[in-house]
This record gives C-alpha cells, sequence and structure tokens, in this order.
C-alpha cells in the first residue's frame, strides 16, 4: 500500500512538471509575441521594449522557462505586472477564500447527496422519488453560473439580508462572514448534487436487495441498524469514485462561480489576471488551480484504494 | 416507458431537439427584429407584446436575440463535439489496436490533459489570443479529446477479442482497413450515445466561457455572453438573463432526453448486433 502511495505522488510531480511545461509554453510561447500580447495591439514600441527589458523576453526560451520554474521551486512567485505586488500573498489569501468555498460545497455535496440518494432509494418510484428526481436533474441541465444568477435575482431581491456579492473575513463577524458565503456554496452545491444522489440511490435500491440485508431483517435487527450499518456501508463506495471526480470539478466550478458572485478568492484572481494580461499572475494561478485539482484528485483515488482492498494496482484506463 | 418500441425519451427529446434545431437554421430569419437593434425608446421593458422576452439595456429585442443565438450555441456544441471525435477517434482506435508502448504513450499524454479541470484548460489555450466563436469551439473540443479516446479504446479493445477481427487479420488484411471497415462500423453505437450527451456538456462549457469572455464576443448574442452582460440589471430587469437562461436549459434537457433515448436504443444491441 505504501509502495502504491509513493508511486502516485512520484506520479503526480512529474505532472506537475509536465504541466508547468504546458502552461508555459502556451502562455509564453504560443502567442508568439509575448509583450505585444500582453500590452495590446496599440503598444508603443517602446513600452514593448520596456516589457521585454522588464520579463527578459528575448532570453531563449528554455532559459526563461528554467528561470521560471527554478524560482517557483526556491518559493519566489514573481510580481504581478498590473499590481506590481508579489504575487504569494496575493494567492495564500486568494487561495485560502476559495478553499472555504470548495471546502463547504464539498460537505454539503456529500450530506445532502447522499441523504436525498437513501430517501429516494427507500421512497423508490413514489412522488418523493420523482421530486427528488426533478430537481436533481435540474442541477446538471444548466451552467452553474446561471443557477447563481437565478439565484441572486430571487432570494437578495426578496431576501435582503443575504448579500450576493464579496466576501468579509471572519474577524468582521462571523455572520457577516457566513452569509457571503452562503449564496455561493448553495449554487456549487446544487450544480454538483445530481451525479451523487442519482448513484447513491442505484447502490442504495441494489444493496436493499441483497442477502444480508434480508438476513439481517431476518435476524430482527432494527430498521435503522439495518439500513445505517449494513445498506448504506456498502452502497456508499461508488459514491466515494463520484465524489472524487466531484471535488476536482469544484475547482473548475468555483472559477465561474466566483465570477457571478464576485467572490475574491482564486477564481476571480485567475480572470482578473487573464483580462488584465497579466502573464506572472496568470501563468502561477494557472499552475496553482491545476496542482490543487491533481492533488485533490490523488487523496481522493488513495482514499478509495484504502476503502476497497480489491483494487491495489493502478487504474485502470478505462 | 416504451411506445411501438420507441423510448418516450426520444420522442419527447427528439421534439425539444426539432424545435431547437429550427430555431437554429431559421431564427435569424422570422426573427421580428435584427438581433442588434436598439431601440432607444424601448429600453428595459418587461416581456409583453411586441418584445415577446421583453427588451435589454440598449432597447433590443430579447426574443430574436435568443432565437439568433440558438445557432451559435449549437454551432459551438456539435462543432466542439466533432473536433472531440476527429481527433479522438483515431486516437482511440490505434491505441486499442497495438496496445504496448503506443497505447501507454497515448494515454499518458490524455492523462496528462485530464489533470486539468476542463474550464481551466480551454481557458488556458483561449487566454492568450483574441477570442472567437471558432477558438472557443476549438478549445471545448480540444478539452473533450481525451474522454473520446478513452471510450473508443475500451469498444476497441472489446471489439479485438471477436473472432472476425482474428479472421481479418489471418487474412491478412490490412490494419487500416481492419480499424476503418471492422471495428469502426461495429463501434457507432457507443460513439453516437456519448456524442448525442457531449453535446450538451460542450454547449455548457462553451456558454461558461463566453459567460466569462473568452467566447463570443459583443453585440453577439450568444446564450452565455447574454447573461453575463446581464449582470448589472438582475434586479431591475431579469429578463434579460432569464430568457437566454431558460433557452439553455431546455435545449440541454431535449438533447439529454434523446441521449438517454438513443442509450435506451442501442444499449441492448450492442452486444448482439456484429457485422461480420
Amino acid at each position: 500500500m505504501l509502495f502504491y502511495v509513493l508511486k502516485r505522488i512520484i506520479y503526480i510531480c512529474c505532472i506537475l512538471v509536465v504541466m508547468s511545461m504546458l502552461v508555459f509554453a502556451i502562455t509564453q510561447i504560443l502567442p508568439g509575441n509575448v509583450a505585444r500580447m500582453i500590452l495590446g495591439q496599440f503598444a508603443t514600441e517602446e513600452s514593448i521594449r520596456a516589457i521585454e527589458e522588464k520579463l527578459r523576453l528575448n532570453d531563449p526560451l528554455v532559459v526563461q522557462y528554467w528561470r521560471w520554474a527554478s524560482s517557483l521551486l526556491s518559493g519566489d512567485l514573481g510580481e504581478s505586472l498590473i499590481m506590481e505586488h508579489p504575487i504569494a500573498p496575493l494567492l495564500s489569501t486568494a487561495l485560502k477564500r476559495s478553499a472555504i468555498l470548495a471546502f463547504m460545497s464539498f460537505f454539503f455535496v456529500t450530506v445532502v447527496g447522499i441523504g436525498l440518494g437513501v430517501v429516494a432509494a427507500l421512497k423508490q418510484n413514489r412522488p418523493t422519488d420523482h421530486a427528488v428526481s426533478i430537481f436533481t436533474y435540474l442541477g446538471i441541465s444548466v451552467p452553474e453560473f446561471f443557477w447563481g444568477i437565478v439565484v441572486i435575482i430571487f432570494l437578495a431581491r426578496y431576501i435582503d439580508w443575504l448579500p450576493s456579492s464579496g466576501y468579509e473575513p471572519l474577524s468582521a463577524g462571523f455572520w457577516n462572514w457566513l452569509s457571503h458565503l452562503i449564496l455561493p456554496v448553495a449554487t456549487l452545491t446544487f450544480a454538483l448534487i445530481a451525479h451523487v444522489s442519482r448513484l447513491t440511490r442505484s447502490c442504495m435500491l441494489e444493496t436493499l436487495r441483497s442477502p444480508y440485508v434480508t438476513a439481517a431483517r431476518a435476524k430482527g435487527l432494527p430498521e435503522r441498524v439495518v439500513l445505517v450499518r449494513h445498506a448504506l456501508r456498502n452502497a456508499l463506495l461508488p459514491t466515494i469514485t463520484i465524489l472524487a471526480v466531484d471535488l476536482g470539478w469544484l475547482f473548475g466550478g468555483v472559477v465561474v462561480v466566483e465570477t457571478v458572485f464576485a467572490f475574491p478568492g482564486l477564481g476571480r484572481l485567475l480572470m482578473f489576471s487573464i483580462e488584465r494580461h497579466d502573464l506572472p499572475l496568470m501563468q502561477v494561478s494557472l499552475l496553482l488551480i491545476t496542482a490543487v485539482y491533481s492533488l485533490s484528485n490523488l487523496v481522493a483515488d488513495l482514499l478509495y484504494t484504502y476503502f476497497n482492498p480489491k483494487i491495489r494496482y493502478e487504474r485502470s484506463a478505462d | 416507458m416504451s411506445r411501438r418500441g420507441v423510448p418516450l425519451n426520444l420522442i419527447a427529446g427528439g421534439a425539444i431537439v426539432a424545435v431547437i434545431v429550427t430555431a437554429a437554421i431559421i431564427g435569424p430569419i422570422i426573427a421580428p427584429y435584427p438581433y442588434d437593434e436598439f431601440h432607444a425608446n424601448a429600453r428595459f421593458q418587461p416581456p409583453n407584446p411586441p418584445y415577446w422576452f421583453g427588451t435589454d439595456e440598449f432597447g433590443r429585442d430579447i426574443f430574436s436575440r435568443v432565437l439568433t443565438g440558438t445557432r451559435l450555441s449549437l454551432f459551438i456544441g456539435v462543432l466542439a463535439t466533432a473536433i472531440s471525435l476527429v481527433l479522438g477517434i483515431p486516437l482511440g482506435l490505434v491505441a486499442g489496436y497495438y496496445r504496448g508502448r503506443i497505447d501507454e504513450m497515448i494515454m499518458r499524454t490524455m492523462d496528462l490533459f485530464m489533470s486539468f479541470p476542463p474550464i481551466i484548460l480551454g481557458l488556458l489555450i483561449l487566454a492568450v489570443t483574441p477570442p472567437s466563436i471558432w477558438k472557443t469551439s476549438g478549445a471545448v473540443g480540444l478539452v473533450y479529446v481525451p474522454i473520446m479516446v478513452r471510450l473508443i479504446r475500451s469498444v476497441t479493445l472489446d471489439l479485438m477479442e471477436e473472432e472476425f477481427i482474428l479472421a481479418a487479420r489471418a487474412r491478412g488484411e490490412r490494419t487500416i482497413y481492419i480499424l476503418a471497415s471492422e471495428i469502426l462500423p461495429n463501434a457507432w453505437p457507443p460513439i453516437i450515445v456519448e456524442g448525442s450527451l457531449r453535446i450538451t456538456f460542450a454547449i455548457l462549457l462553451g456558454a461558461a466561457l463566453s459567460f466569462l469572455g473568452m467566447g463570443a464576443q459583443p453585440p453577439s448574442s450568444d446564450w452565455g455572453l447574454m447573461i453575463s452582460a446581464a449582470r448589472p440589471y438582475l434586479l431591475i430587469a431579469p429578463w434579460i438573463a432569464l430568457a437566454p437562461g431558460l433557452a439553455m436549459c431546455i435545449a440541454v434537457i431535449g438533447i439529454n432526453l434523446v441521449g438517454d433515448g438513443l442509450r435506451e436504443i442501442l444499449d441492448p444491441r450492442l452486444r448482439h448486433r456484429w457485422r461480420a
């Protein structure tokens, strides 16, 4: 098991290195004249030369990459072009805020998603089941930014104690902090519940039909014990896979939801850097988001392997 | 859930998709107003004739804009899916057929691309060049190539076990022939099902990219762009955002239903209908 974990960690490190090359190649090599891309089409010759000086864009590409990669590794994340401010503190604040969003959403997706799935399984084919089905189906039929918009329109209009944008740190008061999180978290959660609850529902249905559940009931165990300790435990295994996929997906969805709710997290920072052509910030943000995504996929993979002893070798590419 | 053998899904979904496709094709012609025509004296009108979905901040008719936008969203969805198939099918076939080193290489590369969250990969590709709808379609297509490769590779792997493939190889047929005329024709059912569902994902991803400013540009009436532009006016004129959103919802649900229906028809036949 330990060997497997080590192998996966090494694999992830390789992926990160290649990823950094890819990010660098696409953002700094592909556009051709990087200075012109940063400054826009109406830049003067002078300002182009100034930027080229500053970013040392005339060095051979490999040298540029090496310089960038080695300074990243030594902890120097560079400086934002637009804000003229070191990137590292910007990133760490943004990352913390996005992490709060992501983890809260993940928590609710797990709890509510599994809960709804179980309820739907228990009341199979009755109105409750169909209601849950439709409710979750809506969540995946429309892009999450639209749900954010809908939520803002209806909730913020009629319930004005829920702010629809921005962020307050904990130091400004617990409710203040929480109220800014509620809408973005709700939007993210709604978008992801469908898969989790559908899978939980079908797994529960299968498990409930199995011999050992019948045996448990025949033993005279209270229904609750049968459900939780026997049925649910076994039904949850495939759900972990989906949750793993969702965790990764959250990091993509976070970009859009943060834009809708003007939430100052990593996604918003990334969009800012793209809109303003802030190359250093863009590169590091992209790399960071992707690294976090890979790491969370790794954690999910490892958790799944831990819970399912049948799978101890590499994921089959199927 | 069937009527005369055709799933209900397919009928309902098919009806919706037919409407959408019609709107895409003749939309700009039957639209009551050009999508970019200002009506300065009728700004922020709520839905009422003659502006069925109301007007926006420039007085443009939302109904016409949604109608013309159908074409754009469908375009991105279909083109992106087509790109992912054109690139994914050959790669998947080759990986599944040859196995070994080539398979490893291809799948490792696909794994690398799948290590990026989809939106991020799209943003990465589009961030460094002036945006356009063609580029957005291309980026979304590229994002979905790995998934297609995986699917086709696994279908190919399954098919390689069949006797008629063995027979073809024993006959000494060339690889290209085997791939194109023996394997591919039998691989269509899962490709069709996956492809149709992929179109919905492509539409949603394309809309997200347009929403973020990386897709269609103003004054285009792409649905994602419309929703993004509607943000300052959400509280005074919510219809500007709701109309395109609802249109997207209906389109995606329709295509999903068709995909589900297709899967119901094609799945049982997957295992039993080989063309030898």
